[in-house]
């Protein structure tokens, strides 16, 4: 017996030896990768240059890089990251012989197979391929011995704004997701010679402040009332700023606008927040490195507030007899109330070993969302690794004591084992009080891999009850496909976080959507131009801050009818403007791709849903090929021009890619204008909800001088008494 | 402590000024319970085109964080005391009244703020009423001082757009504490005017 136990007593101390050292496995950075415990030699970064502007509603990342082979022998070159949110490759472009050479899309197995083949025969070959939602790679060969490749790949993606505020992510951080590739892999994220990250932002509504947490070396510059340049890196231009920045290099970087504006939101407050994460400086004496890539980098910029509620269309249109392309984009005014009930929320926490990173983002935000809960609300704590269960005895009532009790025992939490997201989102349907409002946040990865794993089944599961789904999604490579499909479910919204985000404000974001009343069931309706291919196909809910952004096709030109459709507490509500669709337009050919990627999106929904069919992934395929987008079954190739010729691959990416760099320089060359459509008619009578709330404040000082007069009085009533006596 | 100045002011006794006193506890219940910029109780221009006009008042009452209304909620009790004597029930109906115009004005004049709260603005409308009264009583040149003190700092604060020395969760609304201001000098020249046409009236209407 005694032999028995101490048999089971050594297991389980090696089962927990090695479940520790499985999570003690160095998390993946973007990077460059080699097979972990192989004999070849890893290659090196030795340029990292990054350029983002963000105009007219959507970033366009452009990542250029050289990889150095200081070996003796020809190697392959294999460059991970994470994939941007709603983001696309959209170019891979190779130096070969000095010469740039743009790739073209195929259909996946092809473009693997065409790359082998160039890998084999020793020709210049690159290959950029998507691993579902988790990463991009971009394989480069050969990178011959002793030189450098030069290798350049730009992603388009959506850039909106969320209750007055703009969020970029440069994703750097690996999600940790993928147990296989962590130990398959090992990445080098060093970058040795030169790093530069420079941000363009061009609004033609003022932005009054641009913050880059964590980053105290960034440099902030405002141009204009809505043209700011964010830089990072080596080349820090020397001139004088004309934004007023705070630069502290262990801390964030916020400029104001100058002169400070006349509103009462000058101040960063409303941006500020206490993110765990530590600094991810730009150093140049980091050993030999002259960055890590292993941070994300997150730049926010605030709308000035008190912008009215607007209806933006970009359109694409270059002839006026053909179809053309556009993007509208739908900003509420504050319109939606608050709701002063007392409410249920029920935490389901992710403690499963790849939120290990994220957990000290998650147990802080968890913390900082209980503090803003009101007195009447109560709350219930779901915990969830490979089994779930209840951190609380039932629910909770939120007072400070309690808040904080749970909080710090979330906190003290360590993750581990798999991740059973079904089994965490089942209890926390479980003991619904019918008679109160209640919501669901979960925070996790989505990664699940133990127990029900298919989307499929999360959808039916969460519309077995009438609850709103709040979702926190961690880190990058993190499963948004399906949390934000269960999301727009249930009604709810999904809310993305970086562990270099500035908590307090997605936090902020967050109750500011969960204490107000929502658009519900929200439809679009054009009418008087022919219009379709509208996506996404399903719009689900509008909550407070939110855009609608909608992407569709139009013919002909003229005057147009948009009404949008909800319900706000079960009453109807209907917003409604008119404006031109214009006959043509020749300056955003991106959104041809950014429609094109958003339509993919919605049909992958369909395929996570309901498996893969043959027709749907045909159909992802012929828009990934035709809009030159790398997506879960198009990789995009690049070869030497006379081998695209003599394999008859049509160049139709490189035709697209000349129309959008000339449209690039042209928007370069003039400020911003308007997209505005709806102000002869606007759809919405108050303007847009922002966190800018202004305080009346009496301070020391006055409260000093108050004393002050308190003491003349009562010197001035005492020789008055001696004058009469 | 103020005194309580009864019929004759050199002989007045020490009296608790109970109203200020009420307003300091409503003041700080309403943050106890409410909590911190509660959305239900702010100035919102949503909540008041929505219809919820309570919060026209009801926002100047409500404060963004503990800090603001710790420095806020001691002001109204030091200068609700010492003003109170001269004041009597003018004390609330001029921060009723001043509520009201601040309100007005934050809807009219500060289009780029969607929600406001805090006690500072209606505060400065009371320094001016309130001293307006000590003035008439005492005709001490170091009430006139500190008031003018008071007005430097607060033209300091709205040239620099920030204020001096507090850093609360919302930012701090300069113009509201000239604007409070100009409030309490409006309602003292109505109130002096109204006096002054009171008492020619009661002249005119004398005898002989």
């Amino acid at each position: 017996m005694n032999n028995t136990t101490s048999f089971i007593s050594r297991i389980s101390r090696y089962m927990a030896t090695a479940l520790c050292m499985l999570s003690m496995q160095p998390v993946m950075a973007a990077g460059l990768l080699t097979p972990t415990n192989s004999n070849l030699p890893a290659l090196e970064i030795r340029d990292h240059e990054v350029t983002v502007t963000i105009e007219d509603g959507y970033a366009i990342t452009q990542v250029e890089q050289v990889f150095h082979n200081p070996h003796a022998q020809d190697l392959e070159a294999r460059y991970s990251f994470p994939v941007p949110e709603h983001g696309s490759v959209a170019e891979m472009t190779l130096w070969i012989d000095g010469k740039a050479v743009t790739g073209e899309v195929l259909e996946k197995q092809q473009a693997r197979k065409v790359y082998e083949e160039e890998k084999q025969a020793g020709r210049d070959a690159g290959l950029t391929e998507k691993d579902s939602f988790k990463t991009f790679e971009a394989m480069v060969s050969p990178v011959r011995a002793g030189k450098d490749t030069r290798v350049r790949i730009v992603y388009l993606q959506p850039a909106h704004i969320d209750t007055g505020i703009g969020r970029y992510v440069y994703p750097l951080e690996e999600g940790g997701v993928d147990d296989q590739k962590l130990a398959f892999w090992t990445a080098n994220d060093k970058v040795t010679s030169k790093f530069n990250f420079n941000l363009k932002i061009k609004s033609a509504y003022p932005v009054d402040a641009v913050r880059v947490p964590n980053q105290g070396n960034a440099t902030v510059k405002q141009h204009s009332a809505g043209e700011w340049n964010v830089h990072i890196g080596q080349q820090a231009s020397q001139t004088t700023p004309t934004s007023k920045a705070q630069a502290n290099p262990s801390d964030d970087v916020v400029a104001t606008a100058m002169p400070a504006s006349l509103n009462t939101v000058n101040t960063a407050h409303p941006l500020e927040g206490g993110s765990p994460a530590p600094a991810v400086n730009f150093n140049p004496q980091q050993g030999n490195a002259v960055y890590t890539l292993d941070k994300d980098l997150v730049v926010y910029w605030r709308h000035k507030p008190g912008l009215p509620g607007s209806v933006d269309l970009v359109t694409y249109k270059p002839d006026a007899s053909k179809r053309g392309t556009f993007m509208m984009v739908v900003t509420p005014g504050a319109d939606l109330k608050p709701i002063n009930k007392g409410k249920d929320y029920i935490f389901v926490l992710d403690i499963s070993g790849s939120m290990q990173r994220k957990f000290a983002t998650l147990a802080d935000g968890v913390q900082r969302t209980m503090k803003k809960m009101r007195a009447d609300d109560r709350f219930r704590i779901v915990l969830f690794n490979n089994r779930a269960s209840d951190l609380t005895p039932g629910y909770i009532n939120a007072t400070p004591d309690m808040i904080k009790h749970y909080s710090d025992k979330v906190a003290a939490i360590q993750p581990n084992s798999g991740t059973n997201l079904y089994q965490g989102l089942f209890n926390g349907l479980q003991q619904i009080d019918a008679d109160r409002t209640s919501a669901i946040v979960l925070v996790t990865d989505g990664v699940a891999n133990v127990g029900e794993t298919h989307q499929r089944k999360f959808i039916e599961l969460i519309k077995q009850k009438d609850i709103r789904l709040f979702t926190m999604i961690m880190g990058n490579s993190s499963n948004r496909p399906m949390l934000e499909a269960m999301t727009r479910e249930s009604n709810g919204f999904a809310i993305s976080i970086s562990n270099s985000d500035d908590i307090v404000g997605q936090i902020l974001k967050a109750s500011s959507k969960v204490t107000h009343e929502a658009l519900h069931g929200v439809k679009v309706d054009i009418s008087g131009v022919k219009t379709a291919d509208i996506t996404p196909q399903k719009i689900g809910s509008l909550y407070r801050g939110q855009q609608l952004v909608v992407f569709g096709h139009y013919w002909g030109d003229g005057q147009a009818t948009v009404k949008i459709d909800g319900k706000i507490s079960g009453q109807d509500k209907s917003y409604q403007t008119r404006f031109n669709f214009p006959a043509t337009t020749n300056e955003n050919p991106e959104i041809e791709r950014l429609w094109a990627y958003a339509s993919i999106e919605d049909m992958m929904e369909e395929i996570n849903n309901f498996g893969e069919k043959a027709d749907i992934k045909q159909a992802i395929v012929g828009l990934g090929t035709e809009y030159g987008l790398v997506t879960d079954y198009t990789s995009m190739v690049v070869m030497r021009d006379e081998v695209f010729a003599s394999r008859k691959i049509e160049r139709s990416n490189k035709k697209r890619l000349a129309v959008e760099q000339a449209a690039q320089q042209q928007r370069q060359a003039r400020p911003a204008p308007s997209r505005r459509v709806d102000t002869q008619q606007p759809m919405y009578k108050s303007p847009r909800p922002s966190f800018g709330g202004g305080g009346g404040a009496i301070d020391p000082w006055t409260l000093a001088l108050f004393g002050l007069l308190a003491a003349s009085v009562m010197l001035t009533t005492r020789r008055g008494r001696k004058n009469a006596a | 402590m103020p005194l309580e100045q009864g019929s004759n002011p050199r002989h007045g006794r020490l009296r608790l000024p109970w109203r200020s006193f009420i307003l300091g506890l409503l003041a700080i219940l309403g943050y106890y319970i409410a909590g911190p910029a509660p959305e239900l109780w702010v100035f919102s221009r949503a909540a008041i085109s929505q219809g919820e006009l309570w919060t026209l008042i009801s926002g100047h009452w409500m404060h963004s964080d503990l800090e603001h209304a710790v420095w806020n909620i001691s002001a109204l009790i030091v200068l609700g005391s010492l003003f109170e004597q001269q004041l009597k029930t003018r004390l609330f109906t001029d921060l009723l009244l001043a509520c009201v115009l601040m309100s007005f004005w934050l809807i009219y004049f500060m289009p780029d703020l969607s929600a406001y709260c805090g006690l500072s603005g209606i505060l400065n409308t009371l320094l001016v009423t309130g001293i307006a009264a000590l003035w008439q009583h005492y005709r001490a040149p170091s009430i006139l001082l500190i008031l003018a003190l008071a007005l430097i700092k607060n033209l300091m604060e709205l040239f620099t757009q920030e204020a001096i020395f507090t850093h609360t969760t919302w930012p701090s609304v300069p113009e509201a504490h000239i604007v409070g201001m100009a409030i309490g000098l409006a309602i003292v020249m109505i109130r002096s005017r109204y006096q002054r046409n009171k008492l020619s009236g009661l002249i005119a209407a004398r005898p002989g």
